[in-house]
């Protein structure tokens, strides 16, 4: 049992929001990766859109160029939620964090990732997946 | 004394900090790159020794009846303890193994033997510590909530018990960790989740449940007659493993030289500001192969603190480079015996234990702050329990 389960998320534009874009005042934006709830998805090994602890294998997602680049924006989160929240939200909104919807979600699994922090002020944490398992193109 | 901004310690210009930074990344991408059999056979060693340990321990208790056997069985089982919670459990939870794909050796799949559950040890450590590290207010490492360690704290008179409370602290070490991520100051003041509250006691009480249930009825029980000299030596390892836990823990942050920090909006400090921090807000001892595996390698805490994520095995050699980059920087490399590094600690703790006023600061002054140091208006208002002065009081 995760200790954060069932934490409530707001929903905004009639989604929930992903936990990694909830702000300290309990609101959000769909487009908008919190920063420091990026950083603790990293090091506490919990899921960006459910806050529920990680299973192996982790996955990434989000557009095509950050697959090839293998550098991601959003946190890491489960294989489920990731697919879930293509297949169920991003069609009324959801777009994890990216100024707008990628034209191609793409999930990509591994078994660790490493956390880049920023090399200036105010730009934002990157992922880079550092053992890729597979990658799943998503419509 | 503490720092509002790593940068006001420094005498270094923005440009070298960013250069610290670039050499320092350059580390990290050797080991990454490097990577690989090596370090998997290594830990797998690991945890085959610990296991053989633990196994031979479990036995020899078997005829804990006659003192020799108690002795030898909790030498063994205890030497066990500490190997799977520092160089194991705590490494293998910072994800340093998780490259590996191994379905066991994963971040995401570890439970240590000890009371504190590991998801929650994953939220206090991992990221409360380990990115808010000695900031006064935050990092709930400084003093585990009941220590006072640093002249910036505000001093009260139940700081007079802090001998006694770090003897408590020592002896039962794992049940301190085990409620580190409740934030008590928080459930002091009304401002935790009661949702969360209950559900993260229920978790902490189902671990220690199982914990008893494994070291003080089920083996006990297995060896018959022996029962309660194996308790006693289950029990014994469990304190045993405890006060070293806690000696290579406190000699990681608090020793002289170990810098804390009460800087408010660290989400916002660049990598090699956060570099920086690491490296002076840690400290080292030195010691042998032994020492250092037993350690977990913590007696390169600096190393960790910048690398938390690379594998344990490599923090000797990339040791050698980061004091490299200290000393041409001319930044504090903390080190030292580990019986000196613990003497300090003590020192510190029997101090704080009486108001500044009645002690002097051992600390060692900063260097002249360069140009540019933060004006008061600059500077983040300071948190009031601390005892400081915020950005509004300052101007009245």
């Amino acid at each position: 049992m995760s200790v954060i389960e069932g934490l409530d998320r707001p929903v905004v534009d009639g989604v929930r929001l992903p936990f990694a874009c909830v702000d300290d005042a309990d609101g959000g934006r769909h487009d908008t990766v919190v920063k420091a709830r990026a950083i603790r998805c990293a090091l506490s090994r919990i899921c960006g859109i459910c806050a529920e602890v990680l299973t192996r294998p982790v996955a990434f997602l989000g557009s095509a160029e950050e697959a090839e680049a293998v550098e991601f924006l959003f946190p890491p989160c489960h294989v489920s939620c990731a697919e879930e929240a293509v297949r169920e939200h991003a069609p009324r909104g959801a777009v994890l964090g990216h100024a707008e919807a990628p034209g191609e979600w793409v999930v990509l699994t591994t078994a660790g990732f490493d956390l880049v922090r920023p090399t200036k002020r105010g730009a934002p944490v990157a992922f880079r997946p550092n053992s890729v398992l597979a990658r799943v193109d998503l419509d | 004394m503490a720092y509002s901004d790593v940068r006001e310690y420094t005498h270094l210009t923005d440009e070298e900090v960013e250069e610290i930074g670039r050499e320092l990344d350059e580390i990290r991408a050797e080991v990454e790159a490097s990577r690989g059999q090596a370090d998997r056979d290594y830990v797998l060693r690991v945890i085959a020794l610990q296991r053989r340990l633990a196994v031979a321990g479990r036995i020899t208790l078997f005829a804990s009846m006659f003192p020799p056997a108690w002795l030898l069985g909790t030498a063994l089982l205890s030497s066990a303890k500490i190997l799977e919670n520092m160089e194991i459990g705590h490494n293998t939870m910072h994800g340093q193994w998780d490259w590996m794909n191994d379905p066991e050796i994963h971040s995401s799949n570890w439970e240590w033997d000890t009371t504190q559950p590991a998801e929650q040890w994953k939220h206090s450590h991992n990221y409360i510590h380990h990115q808010f590290t000695n900031v006064l207010g935050h990092d709930n490492d400084v003093g585990y909530g009941i220590l006072r360690m640093s002249r910036d704290q505000k001093w009260t008179p139940y700081n007079l018990g802090q001998p006694v409370y770090n003897a408590l602290l020592a002896l039962f070490f794992e049940y301190g960790v085990a409620l580190h991520d409740l934030d008590i100051e928080a459930i002091r003041k009304g401002k935790k989740d009661p949702k969360l509250l209950k559900k993260q006691l229920k978790q902490i009480g189902d671990k220690i449940g199982k914990q008893a249930l494994k070291d003080y009825v089920l083996y006990p029980a297995m060896t018959g007659p022996a029962f309660f000299h194996t308790l006693s030596a289950n029990f014994t390892s469990n304190i045993v493993r405890n006060v070293w836990a806690y000696m290579i823990i406190f000699c990681g942050h608090f020793p002289d030289g170990a810098v804390h920090f009460d800087e408010k909006e660290l989400e916002d400090e660049t990598r090699a500001e956060w570099y920086l921090r690491q490296m002076l807000g840690s400290a080292n001892f030195e010691g042998g192969k032994l020492l250092h595996l037993m350690s977990g390698q913590l007696g390169y805490q600096i190393e960790h603190h910048l690398f938390p994520d690379l594998p344990s095995n490599r923090y000797a050699e990339v040791s050698v480079k980061v004091k490299d980059i200290c000393k041409r920087n001319g930044i504090p490399y903390t080190t030292g015996p580990l019986h000196r590094q613990y003497g300090q600690v003590i020192r510190t703790i029997m101090k704080l234990s009486l108001p500044n006023r009645r002690t002097k600061d051992d600390a060692t002054p900063p260097p002249p702050a360069r140009k540019g140091r933060l004006s008061d208006e600059e500077r983040p208002g300071r948190r009031s329990e601390l005892g400081r002065w915020t950005n509004t009081a300052a101007s009245v």
